[in-house]
């Protein structure tokens, strides 16, 4: 059961309804991120994700009519931004890409050097096991871990059984788990020993 | 320990899914089981860590972002001085025919009077060279890279015309069938307004009068210039003519005489609704389709396409039996196996419930 919408998002999407592009870019400001991160970390690619989330919001946009204003509107937007990230990730060009290299974000300063390299190594590493994941399994995991959506809403989102989103999530996890497993506790054991 | 370990159900256990009896028989495990509780917590610390991988954009994308949509929705959205009346598709229709059948034309007794005439122009307007194809847009973030667009098969939903997206949802362009020279131009906008609406059909404002310049002629009425002043037996078939066949019949009935395929497709979804007769018109034509087509994405995509379609002709009518047809062929959807897009058919069920 969604939470009911907050009313100054419902007026914004009445008027977007009633054709006040400006109220819906107020929409999009308030989801951009949240669209675009969804995005990306199903299909991986900044400007596949870049191309979903653009369509999420035109799809949205178009179909307002049809939009419950009483509903949030975040579950709705991420799930068509969803649903569009793996129908690409499912398309023959998507198999064709080369994944993408790691982030190259310089670490934020203040941590001492080598928890830094560490967590770097340790974030690459994950980044890199989220990618090898199957596209299901990343979308059920990423609407699951980014978006907290229930395994009911995302059993809805995706078109298959709660009990396909348990074993898919659960599995999802503990590929990420093994690939993660040199460093986890590895924060923990510098603290007992320093 | 408590049994057997329970890794399978940890993840369930974490994020609260299980029901009341394994997560108690969880629990109790864990409080005996320092591997399974330990395994837990390297669970829970994955998660984490995943929730602080950061979105790394560049800067001023967001802006950059949201210009780029703007543009697109103005691009879509229908001006009134460009919403085509009725008689402009009507004569697209013509067009379309003249070009594509004009054998046929000769056959069907509507072809005496079906407006075989070149496109009209807007009063005012003058004609304007026709376009081919949408216009490309390209992103001054410089991250749109070009990339071969997708094969129809892979496409979900028609385009929204910018250049990057075609990879994700861009159906092949018109092929062949229809010259994009022939089409007038208000109709062209309208039809490239129309396939980019998620349900594929644009909405256009409601016609004053069913009876439009350019309309296909309605059977009844025509009888009754003959025979004198319809009897209540005449005046419902002619009810149900008007519904049958308004402006989108003679390309309705057309596209229902092509076959199953992408040219097809294409005509159907490049309709404009402007009235409840056109809505339930375009909504009997996707379920042909859809009927035709069986199986695939383009036979999906038309189903939900006649749920949206008869949930248009609904809003327009308020009549309660399109409410039911189109809740019957929501329903009809979500219980197909090979259904693609049910959330898009949920919504469209919402709103019908409402």
């Amino acid at each position: 059961v969604h939470a009911a919408a907050d009313p100054v998002e419902a007026d914004l999407l009445a008027q977007a309804r009633g054709g006040s592009l400006l109220a819906f870019e107020e929409i999009v400001k308030r989801y951009e991120r949240r669209v675009y991160g969804i995005a990306l970390r199903i299909v991986r690619r900044h400007e596949v994700a870049d191309d979903v989330a653009q369509e999420a919001f035109m799809r949205a946009h178009q179909a307002l009519s049809t939009f419950d204003l009483a509903r949030p509107f975040g579950p709705w937007i991420c799930r068509i931004a969803a649903n569009l990230a793996i129908n690409h990730v499912r398309s023959p060009e998507a198999r064709e890409e080369p994944l993408p290299e790691g982030h190259a974000e310089p670490p934020s300063p203040g941590r001492g050097a080598l928890d830094l390299v560490l967590e770097r190594e340790a974030q690459d590493v994950l980044e890199r096991a989220l990618l090898g994941l199957p596209a299901e399994q990343r979308a059920v995991f990423a609407l699951r871990t980014f978006e907290e959506l229930s395994y009911r809403e995302i059993a809805d989102a995706l078109g298959i059984s709660m009990g396909t989103v348990m074993s898919r999530l659960s599995r999802a996890r503990e590929r990420l788990r093994e690939a993660l497993a040199p460093y986890l506790g590895l924060g923990a054991r510098r603290a007992e020993e320093g | 320990v408590t049994g057997a370990h329970v890794t399978e159900r940890l993840s369930a256990y974490m994020d609260g899914e299980l029901d009341a009896s394994d997560r108690e028989t969880v629990a109790a495990h864990l409080r005996g089981c320092a591997a399974c509780a330990h395994h837990l917590e390297e669970l829970r610390a994955v998660d984490t860590a995943a929730r602080e991988l950061s979105l790394a954009v560049p800067d001023g994308y967001f802006e950059a972002f949201r210009g780029s949509l703007r543009e697109r929705l103005q691009r879509t959205r229908p001006t009134p001085r460009r919403r085509a009346p009725v008689w402009s598709l009507a004569a697209a229709a013509a067009v379309v025919l003249a070009l594509l059948t004009p054998r046929l034309l000769v056959r069907d007794p509507r072809a005496r009077v079906a407006p075989a005439a070149p496109a009209p122009t807007l009063p005012g307007r003058g004609a304007e060279p026709a376009v081919t194809a949408p216009p490309a847009q390209t992103r001054s973030t410089g991250a749109d890279t070009e990339v071969p667009a997708p094969r129809a098969e892979t496409a979900e939903a028609p385009p929204a015309g910018r250049s990057g997206q075609r990879r994700l949802a861009e159906p092949s362009r018109p092929r062949a069938a229809t010259p994009p020279a022939a089409t007038p131009e208000p109709a062209k906008e309208q039809a490239a307004n129309a396939a980019g609406a998620p349900g594929g059909y644009a909405v256009a404002p409601p016609a004053e009068m069913d009876e439009v310049q350019g309309a296909p002629p309605r059977t009844a009425a025509q009888a009754r210039k003959v025979e004198g002043p319809p009897s209540a037996a005449a005046r419902e078939e002619e009810a149900k003519t008007r519904r049958d066949k308004t402006a989108l019949g003679p390309l309705q009935d057309r596209a229902a005489q092509a076959p199953a395929g992408e040219d097809r497709f294409q005509l159907l979804a490049h309709q404009t609704v402007s009235s409840t007769a056109d809505a339930r018109a375009l909504r009997d034509a996707w379920r042909a389709l859809a009927r035709d087509l069986g199986t695939g994405p383009r036979a999906d995509e038309a189903r939900v396409r006649a749920v949206e379609v008869g949930f248009e002709a609904w809003r327009r009518s308020g009549d309660e039996a399109d409410r039911a047809e189109a809740e019957r062929d929501a329903r009809a959807y979500l219980e197909r196996p090979d259904a693609l897009q049910a959330i898009r058919v949920r919504d469209a069920l919402k709103a019908l419930a409402r």
